[in-house]
C-alpha cells in the first residue's frame, strides 16, 4: 500500500514536517533530496508530492525551524539546501514525543478492540 | 515560534516577492530535472522521462501559490481586489469620475451645512457655564423683549434672589483720536460685573475695580484682541497708556482674549465702565440697559422668571409708571445669540440631506448600471471557480473604495465650502455671529463626514451585493440573457427614478419657499 500523503494532507496532519526535520538530522538536503530520502527510507512506502513538500518548507522557514542556503550539489548544480536550525531540532523533539504518544495510543485502543 | 519574527519575515518576502518567486522556481525546476534524470536511469527515453516528470509535478504555477500562500498575508487579496477596482476605473474613468464627483458634491454640501449647524446650535458659547447665563429684560404685552432702564437695573439687582449676579451692557460710539484724526470706534458701555457674569478674564492687564463703575469712577478701558492687534500693534506695554475717546482720556487696563465674542455687542473694540449717566439716563423709563444675569445654582428659567416679573410689577406699582403693564423677559443668552438662524440652519440641514440622498441614490443606480453590465464576468468568474463569498469580497473592495474616495473629495469639498459659506455673510452680520469663527473641519464634522462616507459605503456595496444572483451561472454566461431578476432589477432602477424625483421635488420646493422668504 503506498500512502499518498498529499492526497490526504488531512490524514497525519503535521507529520510531513516532522518527516522532513528527522531527514534534514543527519545533513543539509535539497528539496529532491528530502523527498528521495524520505522515499529510501520509507521503502517507497511514503511519497512525497510536491505539491506539499514546497509549502511545508516555506512554512518550516518562516517558523525558523530550519534556513535555506544556495549551494552547489555534486553534479555541480545549483540548488538550496535545507539544514536544521537548534529551534528546529527541538520542534522535533516535541513532534516525536507527540506523534510516539498518539501511536501508543492507537496501538493501545486497536490491541484492545482486537481482543474484544 | 516567534510571531514577531514570522511577520519580519513575511513582510521581508513581501518586498522581494521577484525574487522569492524566481528561487522557488529554480528550486522546483532544478527537482524536476532530477527526477527527469532518474527515470531516464530507470530507462525511459528522454522524452517520456520529460512528460512524465511534468505529469508526477503537475500544475507549476499552481505549486508556486501554493507555496506562497504560506508566506501572503491575508491582505494580500485585499491589495490584489484593490489594484484590480482601480484598473477597472482607469478602463472607465467616466464612471468613476462620475461616481466620485457626485459622492464628493453631495457630500461637501452636507457636512459644510453641518459645520454650520454644529458651530451655531451645538458648540457652546465661549462663556463659563454658558446655560447658566440668562439674557434679563423688560417686557410686556405688545414687546416681548426690550431694555432695562438703568434705575430699574440697580432695583432689580438689588432685590432678586434669582442671579448671582445681574449686569448690564449698552452700546456706544466714540471718536478715537489718532495721529492721523478723529476715527469713529465701537464700544461698550458695561456694568462692572459684565465680565465676571460671563466668566471671562482679560488675557493681559486687569478686569475692572469695584469702584470704576460707580459715578465719577476712573476712566478706564479694557481693548478688544482685535482694537489691540489692530490698533496698538499687540505690544504688550499698552497697559497703563491712555487713548482719547471723545475727548476724554481713558486708560487702558486690559486686552481681552482673542476667543471672547459677545455677539450682541458686535464689533465693539473699547469696552468702558458705566460710570457717568446722561440725564436721559438718569430716569426710570428710559429704557437703554440690556441686561444679562446668572442663575444661581438651582433656580430655574421660569423660577427666575416669576421672581423678577414680580419685581418689575412692584417697582410699577411703586412708581406708579402707567401706560403699560410691566414685567420680565428671561431667555437662555444662548437663544438670542442664535435664535433668529436656528430654522434657517435646520431648513438647510434639511435640504442638504435630500441633497445627499439624491448623490447617494444616483451613485448607487450607476453601480447598478454598472454591475449590470459585469454580469458576464461575474459568471465567467463564478464558472472558473471564484466562491461567491470571494465575488462579493471584489465588489464591496470596490464600493469601499469608491465611497473612500469619494469621501476624501468630499471632505476637501467641504472644508472650502465652509470658508466660502462663512465668508459670503455680509460682514456686518458675521459680527452678530461669533459662532462663525467656530466653523470649520474639527471632530464634530469629522464625525458627521465618517458617518456619511460608512453609510455612502455600506449603500454602495450593499446594492451590486444583492444585485449579484450566484446560481444563475448558465444565465449570465448567454449573451443578452435578460431573466426575471434582470426584470425586477430593472423596476427596481425605475422605482429608485421615482424616489429621486419627489426628493429632488420636495427639494426644490423647499428652496424655493426659503428663498422667498429670506429675500
Amino acid at each position: 500500500m503506498v500512502t499518498r500523503m498529499a492526497k490526504k494532507p488531512d490524514l497525519l496532519p503535521g507529520t510531513l514536517d516532522m518527516l522532513i526535520l528527522k531527514t534534514l538530522t543527519r545533513t543539509p538536503l535539497h528539496g529532491y533530496g528530502i523527498a528521495l530520502s524520505i522515499k529510501r527510507l520509507s521503502d517507497d512506502v511514503l511519497t512525497v508530492e510536491e505539491g506539499s513538500l514546497y509549502p511545508a518548507l516555506q512554512r518550516l522557514l518562516l517558523h525558523g525551524w530550519v534556513k535555506a542556503e544556495w549551494k552547489m550539489t555534486e553534479t555541480n548544480r545549483r540548488a538550496r539546501f535545507y539544514a536544521l536550525t537548534p529551534a528546529g531540532r527541538k520542534q522535533l523533539g516535541i513532534e516525536m514525543s507527540q506523534f510516539e504518544q498518539m501511536i501508543a495510543a492507537i496501538g493501545r485502543v486497536m490491541s484492545d478492540a482486537r481482543e474484544a | 515560534m516567534n510571531p514577531i519574527a514570522r511577520f519580519m519575515r513575511k513582510l521581508s518576502i513581501l518586498f522581494r516577492q521577484e525574487r522569492f518567486a524566481s528561487e522557488l522556481d529554480e528550486e522546483m525546476t532544478f527537482h524536476r530535472t532530477q527526477v527527469e534524470k532518474e527515470l531516464i536511469a530507470g530507462g525511459m527515453t528522454p522524452e517520456a522521462a520529460h512528460y512524465a516528470a511534468m505529469r508526477q509535478f503537475g500544475n507549476a504555477s499552481k505549486l508556486r501559490e501554493q507555496s506562497h500562500e504560506v508566506v501572503a498575508f491575508r491582505a494580500e487579496t485585499v491589495v490584489q481586489d484593490l489594484r484590480f477596482a482601480l484598473r477597472q476605473w482607469t478602463k472607465n474613468p467616466g464612471f468613476a469620475s462620475t461616481a466620485i464627483l457626485i459622492l464628493a458634491l453631495g457630500m461637501g454640501v452636507s457636512v459644510a451645512i453641518c459645520g454650520f449647524v454644529d458651530a451655531a446650535l451645538l458648540q457652546p458659547l465661549p462663556y463659563a457655564n454658558p446655560e447658566r447665563l440668562m439674557s434679563v429684560n423688560e417686557s410686556n404685552v405688545e414687546s416681548p423683549r426690550w431694555p432695562l432702564s438703568y434705575p430699574d437695573y440697580l432695583d432689580w439687582q438689588r432685590l432678586n434672589k434669582s442671579f448671582s449676579s445681574l449686569d448690564v451692557y449698552s452700546g456706544s460710539g466714540y471718536l478715537l483720536r489718532t495721529p492721523s484724526g478723529a476715527l469713529p470706534v465701537q464700544g461698550e458701555r458695561v456694568s462692572g460685573g459684565f465680565f465676571k457674569t460671563l466668566g471671562v478674564r482679560p488675557m493681559l492687564g486687569r478686569d475692572f475695580y469695584p469702584g470704576e463703575n460707580r459715578p465719577a469712577g476712573a476712566n478706564v478701558v479694557l481693548l478688544s484682541y482685535g482694537a489691540w492687534l489692530r490698533r496698538f500693534g499687540g505690544r504688550r506695554d499698552v497697559i497703563g497708556q491712555t487713548v482719547d475717546l471723545d475727548n476724554a482720556s481713558y486708560t487702558i487696563i486690559g486686552v481681552l482674549p482673542r476667543t471672547f465674542t459677545f455677539a450682541p455687542s458686535g464689533n465693539a473694540e473699547f469696552w468702558t465702565p458705566l460710570n457717568s449717566f446722561s440725564t436721559h439716563e438718569k430716569m426710570r423709563t428710559f429704557y437703554n440697559f440690556w441686561g444679562i444675569g446668572r442663575l444661581r445654582d438651582g433656580v430655574s428659567v421660569r423660577g427666575a422668571a416669576a421672581e423678577t416679573s414680580a419685581i418689575a410689577k412692584q417697582l410699577q406699582l411703586q412708581y406708579g409708571i402707567t401706560g403699560r403693564t410691566l414685567s420680565a423677559s428671561i431667555v437662555p443668552l444662548y437663544e438670542v445669540i442664535v435664535g433668529d438662524v436656528r430654522p434657517i440652519l435646520l431648513t438647510l440641514l434639511g435640504g442638504a440631506g435630500l441633497l445627499l440622498l439624491i448623490a447617494c441614490v444616483n451613485v448607487a443606480s450607476l453601480v447598478l448600471v454598472r454591475s449590470e453590465n459585469r454580469r458576464r464576468e461575474i459568471a465567467v468568474r463564478g464558472a472558473l471557480g471564484a466562491t461567491p463569498a470571494r465575488l462579493v469580497c471584489q465588489f464591496v473592495t470596490e464600493s469601499l473604495l469608491l465611497a473612500g474616495f469619494g469621501s476624501l473629495t468630499g471632505a476637501l469639498v467641504a472644508a472650502g465650502l465652509m470658508k466660502l459659506f462663512a465668508r459670503l455673510v455680509p460682514k456686518d452680520m458675521a459680527a452678530n455671529m461669533p459662532f462663525l469663527g467656530g466653523v470649520a473641519l474639527n471632530a464634530h464634522t469629522g464625525a458627521v463626514t465618517a458617518a456619511i462616507a460608512l453609510m455612502a459605503a455600506l449603500l454602495l456595496a450593499a446594492t451590486p451585493t444583492l444585485r449579484l444572483s450566484f446560481q444563475k451561472v448558465r444565465d449570465g454566461l448567454a449573451e443578452g440573457d435578460r431573466g426575471h431578476a434582470s426584470r425586477l432589477w430593472q423596476r427596481l432602477g425605475a422605482n429608485m427614478v421615482i424616489v429621486e424625483l419627489v426628493v429632488a421635488v420636495v427639494l426644490l420646493a423647499g428652496a424655493g419657499l426659503l428663498g422667498r422668504s429670506l429675500y
